[in-house]
């Protein structure tokens, strides 16, 4: 038999993997130096990293939201229409 | 003025009819020439084709040609192929028949010059649709398609009074541009963000899609939140409390589906968010803004179709559809997987994929209009597109936990089909004048300026690595979400419970009047006409009474003349009661 296609299941590889998207992450905000930034249009466009940040923290706060509502008061079980 | 007899509607549903008379290939063959000869008789319609037929004293365009109508008129063509190959397996007829009507009606509320042939496709399509939710066979899709069925005509209604409340007030059937902000134009407003899912009008949509069948859903995802994009657009144009509803909706969609754990209300969230990012576009109204609102719809019916192909797939293989039970199937469903990646990434606006040259023209046109927080809710609502769509739907499918499914990748009818819209994606993502070309206005905008491509990619990239960072808060749990069908899915067990408490009430008394005490009384006068008078007297007077057993009828003592009293009255009443039959 064909052996299955298994490389994610390697913690090896899950590891070469976060060094990889490490990075990429650190490459994203070091390419803002090299753009030619005169085409800002908004005041914040000049901070360097600036939506690095604002997408990490905003997504925290979406995750952290969606837990918070989901836990205390929408998720119910699913047989929750069915009694 | 040239006078056509055809129009795109009639293309689809002449080919209904001929469906119900081929079979095998040659049943194929029909549901894929279809989209394609419409395709190519929409290119060629002209401006001004029109066909407008009278009814009472006003006359019916059902043919109105112009650039907006004909950009959605082409993507809802080449939606329809593509699902149709999805779809080319299904052995019965029904699934077919019903997308090719539903999707013919999509076209036909599109060409629609006047808002009673709209209306009329409008309707169409909520009855045509819901098969593709029944065909699914099960409880939960039959009771999620009437549910789907019902808002829908209950919209419509709204939609209808709206439409003859406008024209009553202004004598015009003609479907354009209302500015008027009066109760008609808001009940057809109304009518119009029910079908866009506009929250809290929007259950329907998470509701009934995920209970469509693997390749339903794919219909169902493309048209009819799209149809009423379009309307919104010819419509509605500048109406600002759009820009906020839409914004609304953007977050709305979001955040509900990172709550959710089943892949394809997953999807459906993500189509709520993705039409959110329309309806703002609508909103804001500038030339820029409607570009970007058609330009986004076009490719997001293409990427939002893949998704749901590839969520069928998965459904289809392996019959299941919760985060919960799925995992590891990147394993076996390579090509899936794929494409999902790609539909994935189109989704988040990723550079070089279609969501990029599209979305993106509406923030340009937000950031013009110098609506800051707007701009900002837009940008947030990207950064969770990526976290839902582009990371999560992938992630707890095709990665996380191996929950030992072996599932192989689908037929390959249904590999064509992701591969074709795949394409498309990456097409529009790398080329996509041909599609600036097809939109309303001329465009003056350049995706691929160094710094979009950076923000875009800082902005995406560090939202996947929020996602990481907070996995184990979006560890899935085997639940469902409220959302506002608890109105009338709880709501409807009160007002059952009220009604059926009147109803029981009702039918209570009347078991008490006309069953039990009228009967027994007229069967003791019957048998005693004077005695229970006599009774009645006798009680009055404090005197005991005797019943028939124990006193013989005619041993009474009240007055001769009572019972005389009482024969007159009944022939009196006899005389009134003919009198009045037989005057």
């Amino acid at each position: 038999m064909k052996k299955e296609f298994d490389w994610f299941d390697k913690p090896d590889n899950i590891k070469k993997l976060r060094i990889f998207g490490y990075v990429i992450l650190v490459l994203s905000v070091l390419a803002e130096f090299l753009v030619p930034s005169h085409g800002a249009q908004h005041s914040w466009d000049k901070i360097p990293g600036f939506y690095a940040l604002f997408g990490f923290v905003i997504c925290m706060v979406m995750i952290i939201v969606s837990k918070v509502l989901g836990q205390f008061w929408l998720k119910k079980s699913e047989d929750y229409y069915d009694e | 003025m040239t006078s056509s007899f055809l129009i795109p509607a009639f293309i689809f549903f002449i080919g209904a009819l001929l469906l119900l008379a081929v079979n095998g290939k040659a049943k194929q063959i029909l549901i894929l020439a279809v989209p394609v000869i419409a395709f190519f008789y929409i290119a060629r319609l002209s401006p001004d084709a029109t066909l407008a037929i009278p009814f009472l004293q006003y006359d019916l365009n059902f043919l109105h040609v112009d650039k907006l109508s004909k950009v959605f008129g082409y993507i809802f063509c080449i939606a329809a192929f593509g699902s149709f190959l999805f779809a080319l397996h299904i052995e019965g007829k029904l699934e077919h028949l019903s997308a090719l009507i539903y999707v013919g009606s999509a076209l036909g509320v599109v060409f629609a010059g006047d808002f009673f042939s709209l209306y009329i496709f409008w309707e169409f399509m909520a009855v045509a649709s819901v098969m593709l939710i029944w065909s699914r066979r099960t409880k939960k899709a039959l009771d999620a398609g009437y549910r789907y069925v019902l808002v829908h005509i209950v919209g419509g209604l709204v939609l209808l009074a709206g439409i003859l409340l406008h024209v009553h007030n202004t004598g015009s059937l003609e479907v354009g541009r209302i500015q008027t902000h009066d109760i008609a134009s808001w009940l057809i407003l109304i009518g119009f963000m029910l079908n866009a899912a506009v929250p809290p009008l929007s259950a329907w949509l998470s509701d009934a899609y995920p209970e469509g069948t693997a390749t339903g859903s794919v219909f169902l995802s493309a048209f009819t939140t799209k149809t009423a994009v379009y309307t919104m657009i010819r419509v509605f144009p500048g109406w600002e409390i759009l820009i906020w509803l839409g914004a609304l909706m953007t977050i709305y969609g979001i955040i509900y589906a990172i709550m959710e754990n089943d892949s394809r209300k997953i999807l459906a969230y993500s189509i709520i968010n993705q039409v959110g990012f329309m309806v703002c576009g609508i909103g804001i109204g500038t030339t820029m803004a409607i570009n970007g609102a058609a330009a986004h719809a076009f490719a997001h019916i293409i990427y939002k179709g893949l998704l749901w192909m590839a969520a069928g797939s998965v459904l289809y293989m392996t019959g299941k559809t919760k985060c919960t039970d799925l995992g590891g199937l990147y394993k076996t469903m390579p090509l899936t997987l794929i494409c999902c990646c790609i539909a994935a990434a189109s989704i988040s606006a990723f550079p070089l994929t279609s969501g990029f040259t599209t979305k993106t023209m509406i923030l340009q046109a937000a950031t013009t209009q110098h609506l800051t927080i707007i701009y900002f809710i837009l940008e947030a609502a990207s950064a969770g597109v990526f976290l839902h769509a582009g990371i999560k739907f992938p992630y707890f499918v095709f990665f996380a936990k191996d929950n030992g499914l072996r599932a192989a990748d689908p037929k390959p009818n249904m590999q064509c089909a992701m591969i074709f819209f795949a394409f498309l994606c990456i097409a529009i993502g790398i080329y996509p004048e041909p599609l600036y070309n097809i939109l309303p206005y001329p465009v003056e905008y350049h995706a691929y300026t160094g710094l979009h491509v950076v923000r875009m990619l800082q902005l995406l990239l560090f939202s996947g690595l929020a996602f990481f960072v907070f996995l184990k808060l979006l560890k899935r749990t085997e639940t469902i979400t409220l959302d506002t069908d608890w109105v009338y899915r709880k709501g409807s067990r009160l007002v059952v419970f009220v009604v059926t408490g009147i109803a029981v009430g009702i039918a209570r008394l009347c078991d008490f009047i006309f069953i039990q005490s009228l009967p027994r009384l007229l069967a003791a006068f019957v048998k005693r006409p004077i005695g229970i008078f006599a009774d009645f007297y006798r009680k009055t007077n404090g005197e005991k009474v005797c019943t028939p057993a124990s006193e013989p009828e005619l041993a009474t003592t009240i007055p001769a003349g009572v019972s005389v009293l009482f024969a007159v009255g009944f022939l009196f009443v006899l005389a009134f009661i003919f009198t009045m039959l037989f005057r």
